[in-house]
This record gives C-alpha cells, structure tokens and sequence, in this order.
C-alpha cells in the first residue's frame, strides 16, 4: 500500500515537472519531444492503477502515433513559437479555478477497487452472468463494446468516419485550388 | 530486489529527467527521452513482477517498439527536414 502510494508521487511528480517544462519551453521540437515523454509517464501511471489496456492504447497512440503526426505537421511550421502578448492572468486563473472543481468532486469518488461502488453495482452483474449466453463469446469486454453498447460503439465509428470524409473533403479542394505548389523547403535547425 | 530495482529505476528516471528538462542540444533531449523509455520499461517489468503480475511484460514490449518507433522517426525528421511526403 505505501509503496503504491510512493510509486503514484513519484509518477505524478515527474509528470508536474514535465508539464512545467512543456509551458516554458518555447521550441516546438522541445514541445514534441516533451509531450511524448509526458505521454509515456501517463501510461505508466495507467499501469499503476490497473488499467493496462488504456495504458496500451495512450502508448501507441499518445507516444507513437501522435508524436509522429506532430512531427509530421512540424516540419510545414516555423521552428520557434511566439511569446504571448496577451494577459496570462484570465487563463492560469480559470486553470486554478477548474482544477480546484476537479479536486473538490474527486473527494466524493468511491475507493478505487471497491466492489460496492456504483459502477459495479449498475449493469455490470448483468453483463458479466449474461455474456456467455446472450452473445455467445468469452470475452466480456468485446461482449460489451459490440453488443450490449452496440449502438454507442456504432455511433462512435460513424463520428469517426465523418471526420476523416470532412479532412479529406478539405485536402481535395486546397489541391485543385493551390495546383500543388511547391512548398518552400525549411532547414531544421540542428542546435538550438 | 525487484523494490530496489524499481528504486534504481527512479533515480535513474529523475536523473535522466534533469537531462530532458535542461538539456543544451536538441539530440541530448532525444537521447534522454530514449533512456527515459527504456527506464520505463524496465521500470514496467521490475512492477510487473514486483506486484506478482508478470504479464505486464506485454505492455513493456509495446513500449519497447513505440520508443523505437517514436526515436526514428524524430531523427529522420532532422536528417531528411520531412517524414517523407513530397518534400
């Protein structure tokens, strides 16, 4: 039990000092960089708390995939980002502001684990005993993503395919208008 | 053991994160993040056996593969200025 809770500070320390970086840093490759780092602790933390397939999927997609597609879009951009003008004060205040919401309902969560816990007691029973004969497959997790919330999960993919129609829709048109014009090359700078 | 393998790994995890954080070149920070994971993954195994679940050697593999993945392509980036594309 203590060594869980040490294991949590540390993780949640170092993910604070990376995201302090994040906000300082001012070069956009540092940025990339950070966020996969940033992205590689949180799943860490996902492990901690028992959540292996969310921590599967925040490695893949949170350190893999969007690290390279923001590599990607990188190299289309200028190398430094610009210091704000604008007052920080309304930002970091609402910042405050909602965390401090976050924290303050996060006091009313059940123990995690807790077998009477309202998520447990809900529909879970029904899905758990009904899974075997309703839908027929031994895998609980399958049975209700594609069966019991088959709608939710249909759903899902028709945002998900809407989406990607909308970007391609906007790629097509900015290359019959623009006759792809060649874009100017940008050097990476090696030393910043 | 496995507690004061993950200790190690702690300590070596804040150290390389000093090196993220004030890092003077760009590839010193691409470097340590590539520490940083394989750290992490160590770090995922010694857990995995320390809390008696060993199956969490899946999940350190991934990461093996995604931190490789996540270093090649920032290193191609800088050797080639794109990810390949039309450029």
């Amino acid at each position: 039990m203590i060594s869980e809770l040490l294991i949590n500070a540390f993780l949640v320390t170092i993910m604070l000092s990376i995201a302090i970086a994040l906000i300082k840093t001012r070069t956009v490759i540092f940025t990339v960089i950070l966020t996969s780092a940033y992205s590689l602790v949180a799943a860490l933390m996902f492990i901690t708390l028992d959540a292996v397939d969310v921590a599967f999927t925040e490695a893949s997609v949170g350190a893999g995939i969007s690290t390279i597609l923001f590599l990607a879009a990188m190299a289309y951009l200028p190398q430094t980002e610009e210091e704000s003008i604008s007052s920080e004060f309304i930002p970091v205040l609402s910042c405050i502001i909602l965390g401090g919401i976050l924290i303050w309902c996060s006091f009313d969560l059940p123990e995690i684990g807790q077998l009477t816990a309202p998520i447990h007691q809900h529909v879970a029973p029904e899905y758990i005993k009904g899974s075997k004969e309703d839908i027929g497959i031994p895998n609980i997790v399958t049975s209700v993503l594609a069966s019991y919330r088959g709608y939710d999960t249909f759903g899902e993919t028709i945002v998900v395919f809407t989406a990607g129609v909308a970007v391609l829709a906007l790629l097509e048109k900015k290359n019959t208008t623009k006759k792809n014009k060649s874009q100017p090359k940008q050097k990476i700078r090696k030393n910043a | 053991m496995f507690l004061a393998g993950l200790i190690a790994c702690a300590i070596t995890g804040i150290l390389i994160l000093v090196r993220i954080i004030l890092g003077k070149t760009t590839f010193d920070r691409i470097l340590a993040v590539n520490s940083l994971g394989t750290v992490i993954v160590i770090g995922i195994s010694l857990h995995g056996f320390y809390s008696s679940r060993p199956e969490f050697l899946d999940i350190a593999i991934v990461y093996a593969l995604i931190n490789f993945i996540g270093t090649v392509a920032v290193l191609k980036l800088f050797s080639t200025g794109s990810l390949g594309g039309d450029k």
